[in-house]
């Protein structure tokens, strides 16, 4: 989750930077196209300001044609060109005027020479063609004769052409300006197009990556859903097992409680029957004893108070015995559990040794087999129930065998071992199985004393320990006990808290 | 009481020395004064009643009344009540059970395999007595075969 956190946010940053750049480039991208239009916008004017000079230059020539044509020929249809010049040159030099503000070098002198060149050469017309008019060729002639016009015209053609030169360099100079804009926002779209396939690839990385993560998160509260059910699902499992212990261990305890409590009552009630006789004898005070009250008394006093007496004893001492295995088994359940490093194969020698005498007595023999590493587990716990099986084994050993009893320890998973402790005794019947582990039950002949106390007890230490106990067993065969152990009750009792 | 013109023997099965002593006192004040073969648990019980080798046959010929504990110290009194009532020549027996269990399922369960009497032994001891005195006019009216 870290990892897919750090990769949006990285995804994001990109994104962010890509946009940033987009916008610098769409804003230079506006910047360099202003300044093309602006370049653009004053190379036409500087076209205007070449064409107006150029046709104030043809104007002008206009007039001198048409002068030159009417004082040849005195045909007034030559007179026309003038005239048209003569209203077009002031509209012409305004426009120039006006237009000159491109020019940076001449403005108020160049045009105050031009008016002043244009006023000469356009009065000396003006006075030929007046003479002409009225008559006088011969001196509109000598006028032009006198050459003045020429040198007038050839400044105004020198100014001009300046002018159109000088407005020819700025064109030029303006349109390798656009030229560069145009290579500049060039560039610049080539630089968006590749920022906005950045931008947009981020984004849709940076969806893909979110749409991964939701659908692994989704994945992981299924997981989670589907694993908490299970585990739900577990613990009402043991619960109700709990829960149908604690019913069959109180059933068994009221019942089993209850036996000698009908010997306690039925017996005092005998003793009561049995005092009747005997108070008939003892304070017959005066009247006549019978013989059959004599016999009845000593009967009484032989037999039955003796006797109810020793069943009332016993029947106590059974109860208090019933009620101190009970006590026994719920200590052990309460008892604090000390996790430790415990060596099987120590505990297993242990144990075997234990029996190692009754074993030599009768010809038997005990093999230990470890292929666990150490436990960490509670050791009291484990040496008592394998104390207990191997006690058991040795009881009820077939008698017509030497015993071959067998200590093997196996690992069952990566998190719990299997311990067996088999026998060649004289098994159990299948119907007993379940029974042998219940409080105060036995199997087989009752040949061996006991209180069947043994087995439900190594079943509570060993379900304490977060383990099981199970049984395989045929009768008159041999039995294997196998205590199913976790590896670590550390872990155990950590899940049992949470 | 009597099968046939026989004498019938009552088995009594129960490991409890103080309540077999009770049931037999109880037994002989009702009148009954038949045999009883006392067995303390399930395993020499059914040795008597089936044969070691489980077959019945001990038991052809016999006249029995069978009063059964179901708190047996090696098996339950309802293993015993099973084979005694799957056995073709023990099934015609009759049993009463006699014992301090008083779960529903168990005394229904006991009804299905066959038993032929219930009977709850009260802690009240005169509850008690009363209910072997009612077994011992049971027994009188009952035709064993």
């Amino acid at each position: 989750m870290q990892t897919v956190n750090r990769k949006i946010k990285q995804t994001a940053i990109l994104l962010l930077l890509g946009a940033t750049l987009l916008a610098i480039l769409a804003g230079s991208s506006t910047f360099i196209s202003f300044r093309s239009n602006a370049a653009f916008e004053k190379t036409i004017a500087e076209r205007q300001l070449r064409r107006t000079a150029a046709d104030l230059l043809s104007a002008l020539q206009d007039a001198e044609t048409g002068q030159r044509g009417y004082l040849i020929t005195l045909d007034p249809a030559f007179l026309e060109p003038y005239q048209g010049a003569r209203t077009r040159i002031p509209e012409l030099r305004a426009a120039l005027e006006q237009r000159l503000v491109m020019d940076p070098r001449r403005g108020e002198d160049l045009l105050a020479e031009l008016d002043a060149l244009i006023d000469l050469r356009m009065g000396l017309i003006e006075t030929t063609l007046e003479a002409a008019g009225a008559g006088d060729v011969p001196t509109a002639r000598a006028i032009v004769g006198q050459g003045q016009g020429k040198p007038a015209m050839d400044r105004v053609r020198e100014v001009l052409g300046e002018v159109i030169a000088a407005s020819d360099i700025r064109t030029s100079a303006l349109v390798s300006v656009q030229g560069r804009m145009n290579r500049w926002l060039q560039v610049a779209s080539v630089l968006g197009g590749i920022a906005m396939l950045a931008v947009v690839g981020s984004a849709f990385v940076l969806l893909a990556r979110q749409l991964r993560a939701l659908r692994a998160a989704e994945d992981q509260l299924r997981r989670l859903n589907v694993g908490l059910e299970g585990r739900v699902q577990q613990r009402t499992e043991d619960l109700m097992r709990a829960n149908q212990e604690v019913q069959r261990f109180a059933y068994i305890v009221t019942h089993d409680l209850r036996a000698p409590l009908v010997n306690i009552m039925g017996f005092t009630s005998e003793l009561e029957t049995a005092l009747k006789p005997l108070q008939a004898y003892v304070l017959a005070d005066g009247e006549t004893v019978t013989e059959d009250n004599i016999r009845d008394a000593r009967l009484a006093a032989a037999e039955d108070l003796p006797e109810a007496l020793a069943f009332i004893r016993s029947s106590t001492r059974k109860m208090d015995g019933l009620i101190n295995a009970i006590l026994k088994i719920s200590r052990d359940g309460r008892r604090e559990l000390k996790p430790e490093r415990v060596d099987l194969k120590a505990l297993a020698e242990q144990a075997a040794a234990s029996v190692a005498h009754q074993l030599g007595e009768t010809g038997g023999e005990a093999q230990i087999d470890v292929k666990v590493p150490p436990l960490v587990t509670d050791r009291l716990s484990v040496e008592q129930a394998l104390g207990n099986l191997v006690d058991n084994a040795v009881k009820y050993a077939s008698p017509g065998r030497p015993l071959r009893l067998k200590i093997r320890a196996v690992p069952d998973g990566p998190r719990m071992v299997r311990i067996e402790v088999e026998d060649n005794g004289r098994g159990i019947a299948d119907t007993d199985h379940e029974r042998v582990f219940e409080l105060f039950r036995r199997s087989g002949s009752q040949d061996q004393a006991g209180e069947g106390i043994g087995l439900a007890h190594v079943r509570t230490v060993v379900r304490n320990l977060g383990g099981e106990i199970t049984l395989r067993s045929v009768h008159g065969q041999g039995s294997t006990f196998t205590l199913h152990l976790p590896v670590d009750l550390r872990a155990v009792l950590e899940t049992v808290r949470t | 009481m009597k099968a046939l013109g026989k004498e019938v023997t009552i088995v009594m099965v129960e490991d409890d020395e103080g309540h077999a002593r009770l049931i037999e006192k109880n037994i002989r004040r009702a009148g009954v004064h038949n045999e009883i073969v006392p067995f303390a648990d399930g395993t020499s019980a059914l040795d008597f009643l089936l044969g070691k080798d489980r077959s019945g046959e001990a038991s052809i010929g016999r006249y029995l009344l069978i009063l059964l504990d179901l708190n047996l110290p090696d098996m339950t009194g309802i293993d015993i009540l099973e084979k005694v009532k799957t056995n073709p020549h023990t099934k015609h027996l009759p049993v009463v059970i006699l014992t301090t269990t008083d779960d529903e399922a168990e005394i229904k369960r006991c009804y299905d395999l066959g038993a032929n009497v219930y009977i709850t032994k009260p802690v009240e001891y005169e509850s008690f007595a009363n209910a072997i005195r009612q077994l011992g006019l049971f027994f009188a009216v009952l035709q064993v075969p």
